[in-house]
This record gives structure tokens, C-alpha cells and sequence, in this order.
């Protein structure tokens, strides 16, 4: 107790000779919030990082003059004089102006930060920016961008599908503005629905987040995407093989209004892209956001108006096959307010749906329609007191209709209408009062689950940063998660086509995962850092297929238990022309269904990947990605053997009726098939002409040309290999 | 200058082996299993077994392989057990063959297991029906099954009209129930209408099956029939039984070129183990599931195949004079 008295003590005396300074920062050429920028206190070890909304805060900065250093890779670093009023709140906003394109060195978010005890463990923050200078392959796409960190996994060259930490693909929660994704691909999974033009920043998490987030259980990618220029108005527009796309951009009264749009034209490219298969595949999304921040009207405030819509089309010209239309709409609110005193709060509404539906025209197929609605609104509010601590509360709920209709190949038909109600609150005191200590500790607290039954009603996360010293970190996280809404997939099938989302059924638990993480962090130098992590994931009540489903009426899913574990490594060096990442990671992944033990296809024993880029001056850059990782496990050939085949239900007879040879197969996912890798080149070139700006993008994926297999056919034994050697161009004009 | 002419070539080297194909065989090891083809029927005293050994071969398409892999010279038994009806006889079935059509890809008949007329009485409702074989090669295989138990059937009319009554019905209705409710059993119904059609002065029988399901109008109208299923019931809706009459003589002006005889209403019961391996075959998973290995059930166990029951249950309903008459079809039989 005494101790207790005298930290309250110390703080009072501390916080009597100290202010606070905050602001947000932000490009001086658009307006548009910089995340991550670094914001210190030069001459002491206070500082910040801005948030995803360009907001900072550094507290107990001493009274009197000071200087703020505000950086971020691209933008010329500034040194602003300040004064420091003691128990006062100085607002500080900062514009950054971007390098010049000659000027501009090579860079990467991710860089040191300035909170030595910030505890972001299994975080990754990734900026537009990134997305721009990794190896683009056919496009920059920011699902793609994802499989090149370690413990992020990927089951084929002409997927955006990622599996993090040996988990299923439908439990990452993918926000856009704080609303759900839930179809975020394109053309199978080609391509991902977000274009990389309208991202800002993304938040990526692989596990350990904090109690903010909920609902699914592996990992959470936020995706904020840019208000539009403020100052000018802009139109880009980009071609390349496989697409087109617009945006158009300007401010209007009090804000700014971004609109763009993207078009697939690559029916005859993508032959070459998906081994020579028909490709049948239609595209198109639309996007507007709008920004209003008028200080005389909202101080410290942003009003934003979101929407998205997204729709893809399968569509066979042949009538005896089957066609596909997917549709995601997404319709948001945001308010992000920062308070007097030092509270921020963000309030959001946001209306989220997909429909899927097969149409079988003269095929065998069966009409099926999948809907899912989400409409979701959540009140978040962080206090951050004068000792650096931070309290963070939040109510969130989201009310989930799914519909589900189909008919089985015998003209069985299944509706499933299911509405629920996910309902509940978050809190999490964030220790940040020891220099060398962070302590992130909350719950979140389920008070109803849109599914039937509750999987936990309490969901505990704690997250730790240790730093003994200024270049190393010691982190931890550990935390429990539940997940009420799956897809009707099998990740063992190469690609699904159909994928319809469904709350858990009643007759099983919703699924639940405990994550235990521990890492270091260790800069060896101001340019060469190093990442090790280990993890263990425990998951309970995994929705999975029921083996033992021979009839209509048995359960289609049982509650299959898994387990993940694994370590990862990562080293980044950075220079003023080169940057090179290194990623490795050793991993596990099991399922066991029914007592039958095996490692689903996303398992991954190995995976290396080696990111490198050049800045040779005069806007040319060149970069290469080398990508290895461990074969996929697959279900091999056992043997074959003939069927006797019942044509006449009536009159059955094991002597008379005709036998067909078919094939039998071993144990689930008993065998790998052999070993991934791949090197892709590129180069990018920008340069002014006029009025506008070109960026030349030019790459080469595969160079080697390696026959990678992406599957064998078990009829006929034939191997499907993935991309092979695959020139692409890009070419971008900014008026 | 030659350091980098070394080093270029090294990289292209590496370059070039990385490229090459990797060696894959999506196979395993084989190792043969026994496969078992049993499909026992109930209230009948001739059984046959069939039992083959998968194989292997070069490629990947089986239908290549001439090898028979169809077994003979095995001794197979059939134990039936039954404490109610106080029975426990072992048959020692016959090693026989049947000649293959013209053209099979394999030498010589075709070699299955059947019992003795003389010497095996019908298997009936509860027995418990074990096989054993013993293979040429000294392999041994041994499965189980159980004849499914009776069923108590109803009906809510007993002939064949759809004349309205006073509880207003508007369709027949079967209902079965096991006798001890067992559950596991799956159910194929059908219902016939049995008629005789003058055509170019010759008497023809035909029968033509009642839909469940009527889609459509005119030329594109289509029809859908009762699936089998674990249901316990079945109804045929009046409606489409008086569109069925009529269909009888759609081609046919003279309705009096027909006789309708009488309907028949079959079910066809499968045992738990015949349900589970016809239903894993013949695709009836709703769409639900999204597979890409085959899951085929089987009870045998270390191989493959099965060893199951079918009952076939009949119900024959006469037909009413004034409902066919009212499709100006004959009331008496073709002399």
C-alpha cells in the first residue's frame, strides 16, 4: 500500500512540472494522415508513434522549450521549437513534405520504435508505401504482400489465400474502415478486393491481439484506407495485363472525397497465369470515402463516410457449366473525435453484406445462394494518463444474419437462416508508466454469442514488452479467442469456389483458440535489426468435416481439435539504397478429427523468404523476392481397386452388375508433395513528364522458371504445375 | 573481371538446377487390401459374395489393368445367428463363376461365392450375419452385419382413388416404422401404377412410376421421385396421381386401349452397413460438404467393400372402377 502511495505521489510531483503534447500528422502536399511517423522529444527518450489516424501524444514532457522531431520514411524529417506548458494539453499538428523522387531513398515501415516498452507483439504495420515496393508479381496486391511475412502461408502461386500460424483462412478478420470483409478476393482468390491504391495503412497481426478485436480466431488484418487529397483535386489512372483502375480525389468543404474503381480485362492474359485453364473470371469494385474534419465544426475530430462494393462473376460461356456471382457491399460511419482532456474515442456503424450464389444453367449443378448481413457498431474510448498509462474501453455488437439455401444432387434442398447477436465489451489498461516495461492486460466479455451456445464468456488477453535495454526487447502475449461464423470449406480443396459463410450450428460449440507467443526484439545496429518468435496455439471445438458422413442426415461438421506451434525469425537491414528482409519460420500444424491426426494442407514445415531492394538513384528501383517453403501435404494413391456399381437400387446384385475400376487413397494428407521456390525480379521506374507523373513497373515472375506442382490430378495422374516463367508490366499516370 | 564471369555462371548454374523438375510420385507404397462385395437379401436363400484383391499399376488410370483381380479357391462362411429364432447354422459357400460378356478385359469367368439352394433357408428380420474368408493365399477377413428388424407399414388408403372423402384428404400417405425403431436403416420408396396399353392388336403390360414433384408447364414440365433417405414416410399428392392416370393415354385418343390393373407401392430397405457404403458412392452428401478425397464407407475391417442386407417390402393396391373409368379407360381386362 505504501508503495501504491508513493507512485501516486511521484506522479503527482512529476505531472506538476510537465505538459503534454499531441497533434496529428499528416502529408503537407494531401492532407492525408501519416501512421506510424515517428514523434520524439529530441534531446530525451519521450516519444511516440502516430496512430493509424495520424494521432499522437507524448505526456510528461518537462515545462519550457523544446523540440519536437517528427519523421517518417518518404517525408523530409522536421524539427519544430515548441513550448511546453506545465499540466497543459499543446496541440502540435505537423505536415510532412514527401522526398523528391530523385531524393527519395529506399524505405520500409517498420523501423524501431520510439516507445522502447510498446507492446505490439505479433504486430506488423504496413503502409501503402510497402505494399508498393515488395516484388508486385502480376499486381501489388495487399493480400499477396502478407504471405512474405513469416508465419504467413499461402497454397499456391494464384491464390491471395493466408493461412497465419498453421489456422484456417476463415479465421482472419479482415476490416476495411472497421467494417468486415468477408469475401476479400477476387477471381477465385487471384487477387484480393482492396487495390492497394486506396490503402493508407494496414495494421496486421498474427496473434496475441489485444482484446479490441474479437470474433475470429487466428489473425486480424485492419485496412484504413485514405481520405483523398485535401488539397487538390487529382485523377490516377493504371493499366496493366490483368486490369484497369481509376480514383479520382479533392477536397471539398470541411474534407476531402476519394472516389475510385477497378475493372478486370484479363480473360486472355490469365490463361498464361492459370495453366492454360479457361478463365472465365469478371471483376469490378467501387470505392468512395469521404472526409469531413472542419476544426471550426468538429475540432479534433473526423467524420468519415465509407463505402465499398465489390462484385465478381464466374461466368463459363458454356451453358452446360455452371456460373458464379459474388458480392460484397459495405456501407460505414466512423467518427474518430480527440477529446479536451486526453480521451479519443472512435465510434463506428457499419453495414456489411455478401451474397454468393451459384446459378447451374444446364450443368448438374444445383442452384445454391449464400447471404450473410452483418451490421456492427462498436464505441472504443482510450484515456491515457499523465503516467503514460492507457485505459481502453469499448461496447461493441454486431447483429449477423446468414441464409443458406441449396439443393443436393437429388434434389434434397437445405435453408439455413440463422440470426444472432454477438454482443458484449472490451477493457484493457495498458501499463506504460516503466520505461522498460509495458503491460497490456484486458478481456473482452462475450455477453452473447451470435451462434448458440457461448463459447467463452470471458476472453482474457494479456501482451508484454520487456526492454532491459534501449536495442532489446523481450516480448510475450498470451490471450483467449472465440469464433462464431465459419465457411462451408474444405481447406483441403484447391480452390472453392463456392464458400458460403454459416454461424456455428447448434449441435457444436463455437470454435476457441488460446495463443501463447514469447519474442525478441534485437537492433544491432541503427540499420540491422533481428525478430525471433515462438508460438503455440491451442484450438478447441474447430469446426471440421465429419468423417463419418455417409447419409444426408448425418452432421456435416464435428468439433475437431488442432494445435499449431512454431518459431520464426526475421532480420531487416536498411541503408540508404539497400533494403533486405529475411524471414524464416519453422512451424506445425495438426488437426485431429475424431481421434485421426494429420496436417492440413496450410501446413508448412520450412518457409524462407528473402526480400531485397536497390535504389540506384533517378527513381529506379529494383527489388527480388525469393520465396521457399516445405511442400504441401497431400493424400496420396493408394491404390486402385473395382467397384461393383448398384445402377438399379432394386435390383442390387454383387455377381450381375458391372464393375468399375476406380482409385482408393491413403491416410488424410499422409504425404508432401515436393518443395516450393521462386524467385521474382522486378523493376520500377517513376519519373514527372508534364503535368503528370508515370510509374513503370516492370517484373518477372519465376525466373528460373521452377516447376512448382500445385496439384496432381487423381483421375488421370497429371501434374498441375503453377505459374511458370511470367513477364508482366505495369504502367500508372498521376494527373 | 573473371571473378564475375565466375560468379555469373555460378548463379546461372544454380539457376538452371533449381528449375529442374523434382522427381514425384503422388503414390504410396502399395499394399494390397482384400475387397469384399456382400450384398445379402433378406427373405431369400440365395446369397451371393464376391472378393477381389486391389493392384497396382504403371500408370494412373486403372482401367488398363488385365490382371483379374477377382479371387477364387477362398473358403468363405456365412454364420447366421439368431438367439429368437434360436438358430446357429454355419454355410460354406459355393466357389463358383459366371462367364464374363464378350470383350471383358479380363481372361476367363468371373469368380463369386453363392450358397446352396439346397442347404441355406432364408435370412430374416434380426439375424446376425457374419463372413469369414480365408483367402488361397492364407489371408483371413471377417465382417458382420444385422438383417434389418420388420417394419410395421400403413397406408391411408387402401385402393387406388383420389375420389374426395369427408377428412379431406388430399394425398396418399405410406408410413413405416421398425419394429424395435431401430435407427441407421435408409428407405427407397416407389409407387407404380400397373396397366395394360392395346397397341397394334397386342396386349403390352407397363407400369409407370408416381413424381413426388411436378415443375413447369406443358412440353417443359418435369417430374421429380422420391430419393432414398432415412425419411419414414412418403406421400404422393392426388393431384399428380390423376395427372399420372392421364398421362397414361396421352398419346392415345381411345382410352379404352387401357386397363389399369392395380398399383403397387415398394420400398426398399437397406441396412445400416448397405446405407452408409450406397450413400458414400452414389453422392447423396448434400452440398454441404466440399470433398476432394473420396470417403467410401466400409465394414472390413483392413480392407475394403462391404458386407450388407436389402429387404424389399411390396404393398399392392387394388384400383377403384369408377376413378378409371373416369378417365374413359376400360374396367375390364384384355381377353
Amino acid at each position: 500500500m505504501r508503495i501504491v502511495i508513493l507512485l501516486f505521489a511521484l506522479t503527482i510531483m512529476v505531472s506538476a512540472q510537465t505538459g503534454t503534447v499531441r497533434g496529428f500528422v499528416a502529408d503537407s502536399t494531401n492532407g492525408e494522415a501519416l501512421a506510424f511517423a515517428n514523434v520524439i522529444i529530441e534531446g530525451t527518450t519521450l516519444g511516440a508513434a502516430t496512430d493509424i489516424h495520424g494521432y499522437y501524444i507524448i505526456p510528461l514532457i518537462k515545462s519550457g522549450k523544446q523540440l519536437l522531431k517528427v519523421s517518417i520514411v518518404g517525408f523530409e524529417p522536421r524539427v519544430i521549437p515548441i513550448t511546453v506548458v506545465a499540466n497543459k494539453i499543446t496541440q502540435i499538428n505537423v505536415n510532412l513534405m514527401p522526398m523528391s523522387i530523385e531524393l527519395q531513398e529506399l524505405t520500409i515501415i517498420g523501423e524501431k520504435t520510439v516507445k522502447q516498452n510498446e507492446t505490439n507483439v505479433g504486430l506488423q504495420t504496413i503502409s501503402a508505401k510497402q505494399v508498393e515496393m515488395l516484388p508486385r508479381g502480376l499486381e501489388a496486391d495487399v493480400l499477396r504482400t502478407l504471405q512474405y511475412t513469416p508465419g504467413v502461408r499461402s497454397t499456391g502461386d494464384v491464390t491471395g489465400r493466408y493461412y497465419v500460424r498453421g489456422s484456417r483462412s476463415d479465421q482472419n478478420l479482415i476490416t476495411l474502415n472497421g467494417a468486415t470483409v468477408y469475401n476479400p478476393y477476387h477471381a477465385l482468390g487471384i487477387f484480393s478486393v482492396i487495390d492497394p491504391e486506396i490503402v493508407n495503412v494496414m495494421e496486421f497481426y498474427k496473434g496475441g491481439f489485444t482484446s479490441q478485436f474479437g470474433g475470429r480466431l487466428s489473425s486480424v488484418l485492419n485496412i484504413v484506407t485514405r481520405d483523398g487529397n485535401k488539397k487538390r483535386y487529382e485523377a490516377t489512372g493504371a493499366m496493366s495485363l490483368l486490369s484497369g483502375k481509376f480514383a479520382i480525389e479533392g477536397p471539398i468543404p470541411g474534407g476531402s472525397l476519394m472516389v475510385t474503381g477497378r475493372k478486370s480485362f484479363f480473360e486472355n492474359s490469365m490463361n498464361e497465369f492459370i495453366n492454360k485453364q479457361e478463365t472465365p473470371f469478371e471483376f469490378y469494385d467501387l470505392s468512395f470515402k469521404v472526409n469531413y474534419s472542419n476544426p471550426e465544426v468538429l475540432e479534433n475530430g473526423k467524420f468519415t463516410v465509407h463505402g465499398f462494393i465489390s462484385n465478381d462473376a464466374v461466368a463459363n460461356k458454356d451453358i452446360n457449366k455452371e456460373d458464379y456471382t459474388f458480392a460484397n457491399s459495405i456501407f460505414g460511419v466512423n467518427w474518430y473525435q480527440v477529446w479536451a482532456s486526453p480521451l479519443y474515442s472512435t465510434m463506428s456503424f457499419s453495414l456489411s453484406k455478401f451474397d454468393a450464389e451459384v446459378i447451374p444453367n444446364k450443368s448438374r449443378s444445383k442452384p445454391r445462394r449464400n447471404e450473410i448481413s452483418d451490421f456492427s457498431s462498436s464505441w472504443d474510448f482510450t484515456y491515457m494518463y499523465d503516467s503514460k498509462d492507457e485505459l481502453g474501453v469499448g461496447f461493441q455488437f454486431k447483429i449477423l444474419s446468414t441464409l443458406l439455401n441449396q439443393e443436393s444432387l437429388r434434389g434434397g434442398t437445405t435453408e439455413l437462416d440463422q440470426t444472432g447477436l454477438d454482443m458484449g465489451f472490451y477493457i484493457k489498461y495498458k501499463f506504460m508508466r516503466f520505461e522498460t516495461l509495458g503491460i497490456d492486460l484486458g478481456t473482452r466479455v462475450n455477453l452473447t454469442n451470435a451462434a448458440k451456445h457461448v463459447a467463452s464468456f470471458l476472453e482474457p488477453r494479456v501482451s508484454v514488452t520487456y526492454a532491459p535495454y534501449e536495442s532489446f526487447r523481450l516480448k510475450g502475449a498470451f490471450g483467449i479467442y472465440t469464433q462464431s461464423l465459419f465457411t462451408l470449406s474444405d481447406e483441403n480443396d484447391l480452390i472453392s469456389i463456392f464458400e458460403p459463410w454459416i454461424l456455428t450450428p447448434d449441435y457444436i460449440q463455437p470454435a476457441k483458440a488460446v495463443h501463447y507467443i514469447a519474442g525478441l526484439e534485437y537492433f544491432l545496429t541503427s540499420q540491422l535489426s533481428v525478430q525471433l518468435e515462438g508460438y503455440y496455439k491451442d484450438i478447441q471445438n474447430q469446426p471440421d468435416l465429419n468423417p463419418d458422413k455417409f447419409t444426408a442426415d448425418d452432421p456435416d461438421f464435428i468439433s475437431a481439435t488442432g494445435e499449431s506451434y512454431g518459431f520464426e525469425a526475421s532480420t531487416k537491414f536498411q541503408s540508404s539504397s539497400v533494403f533486405a528482409t529475411v524471414g524464416y519460420s519453422l512451424s506445425w500444424a495438426f488437426m485431429d478429427n475424431k481421434g485421426f491426426r494429420y496436417a492440413p494442407r496450410y501446413d508448412a514445415r520450412h518457409t524462407v523468404n528473402i526480400i531485397a531492394g536497390l535504389s540506384i538513384g533517378l527513381g529506379i528501383e529494383l527489388n527480388a523476392n525469393w520465396s521457399f517453403s516445405t511442400g504441401m501435404p497431400f493424400t496420396p494413391i493408394a491404390g486402385y481397386y473395382d467397384r461393383v456399381i448398384f445402377d438399379d437400387v432394386w435390383t442390387p446384385d454383387p455377381v450381375n452388375n458391372e464393375y468399375l475400376a476406380v482409385t482408393y487413397f491413403g491416410s488424410r494428407n499422409s504425404k508432401r508433395l515436393p518443395v516450393y521456390h521462386r524467385l521474382d525480379m522486378g523493376l520500377s521506374k517513376k519519373f514527372d513528364f508534364g503535368f503528370a507523373r508515370f510509374t513503370f513497373d516492370a517484373s518477372v515472375i519465376n525466373l528460373y522458371d521452377r516447376e512448382n506442382i500445385f496439384y496432381f490430378d487423381k483421375d488421370t495422374g497429371e501434374r498441375v504445375n503453377m505459374l511458370p516463367i511470367f513477364p508482366s508490366v505495369n504502367v500508372k499516370v498521376e494527373i | 573481371m573473371k571473378h564475375l564471369s565466375i560468379f555469373f555462371l555460378f548463379i546461372l548454374l544454380f539457376l538452371g538446377f533449381a528449375g529442374c523438375d523434382e522427381s514425384f510420385n503422388p503414390k504410396e507404397e502399395f499394399q494390397p487390401k482384400i475387397i469384399v462385395t456382400g450384398l445379402l437379401k433378406a427373405d431369400s436363400s440365395r446369397q451371393n459374395i464376391v472378393i477381389q484383391k486391389s493392384y497396382d499399376i504403371p500408370g494412373f488410370d486403372p482401367s488398363q489393368n488385365t490382371t483379374d483381380p477377382f479371387i477364387s479357391g477362398a473358403n468363405v462362411v456365412l454364420k447366421v445367428t439368431n438367439r429368437k429364432r434360436n438358430i446357429n447354422a454355419t454355410h460354406i459357400l459355393r466357389d463358383t463363376s459366371r462367364a464374363r460378356a464378350v470383350g471383358s478385359k479380363y481372361p476367363g469367368p468371373m469368380p463369386f461365392y453363392t450358397t446352396t439352394m439346397s442347404g441355406f433357408n432364408k435370412i430374416t428380420a434380426r439375424d446376425t450375419i457374419t463372413l469369414i474368408a480365408t483367402l488361397p493365399s492364407g489371408e483371413n477377413i471377417q465382417s458382420t452385419t444385422i438383417v434389418p428388424e420388420p417394419l410395421n407399414m400403413e397406408i391411408n388408403r387402401t385402393v387406388l382413388t383420389t375420389a374426395a372423402t369427408k377428412q379431406n384428404i388430399d394425398r396418399f400417405l405410406f408410413t413405416w416404422t421398425p419394429i424395435d425403431n431401430a435407427q441407421g436403416f435408409m428407405y427407397y420408396p416407389r409407387m407404380r401404377i400397373y396397366y395394360d396399353q392395346l397397341e397394334n392388336g397386342v396386349v403390352t403390360p407397363k407400369n409407370i412410376e408416381v413424381p413426388i414433384a411436378g415443375f413447369g408447364e406443358g412440353a417443359e414440365r418435369t417430374f421429380s421421385y422420391p430419393l432414398f433417405s432415412k425419411s419414414r414416410y412418403q406421400d404422393y399428392l392426388f393431384a399428380l396421381v390423376d395427372e399420372v392416370m392421364r398421362d397414361i393415354s396421352k398419346n392415345d385418343v381411345n382410352k379404352q386401349n387401357f386397363y389399369v390393373r392395380y398399383a403397387k407401392f415398394d420400398l426398399m430397405v437397406y441396412d445400416v452397413n448397405f446405407a452408409k457404403y450406397y450413400s458414400s458412392i452414389n453422392g447423396f452428401l448434400d452440398d454441404l460438404s466440399v470433398r476432394i478425397d473420396e470417403v467410401v464407407y466400409s465394414n472390413i475391417p483392413g480392407g475394403l467393400g462391404f458386407l450388407g442386407v436389402t429387404k424389399l417390402y411390396e404393398v399392392t393396391m387394388p384400383i377403384d372402377l369408377d376413378y378409371t373409368s373416369s378417365f374413359g379407360y376400360r374396367v375390364t381386362p384384355f381377353r
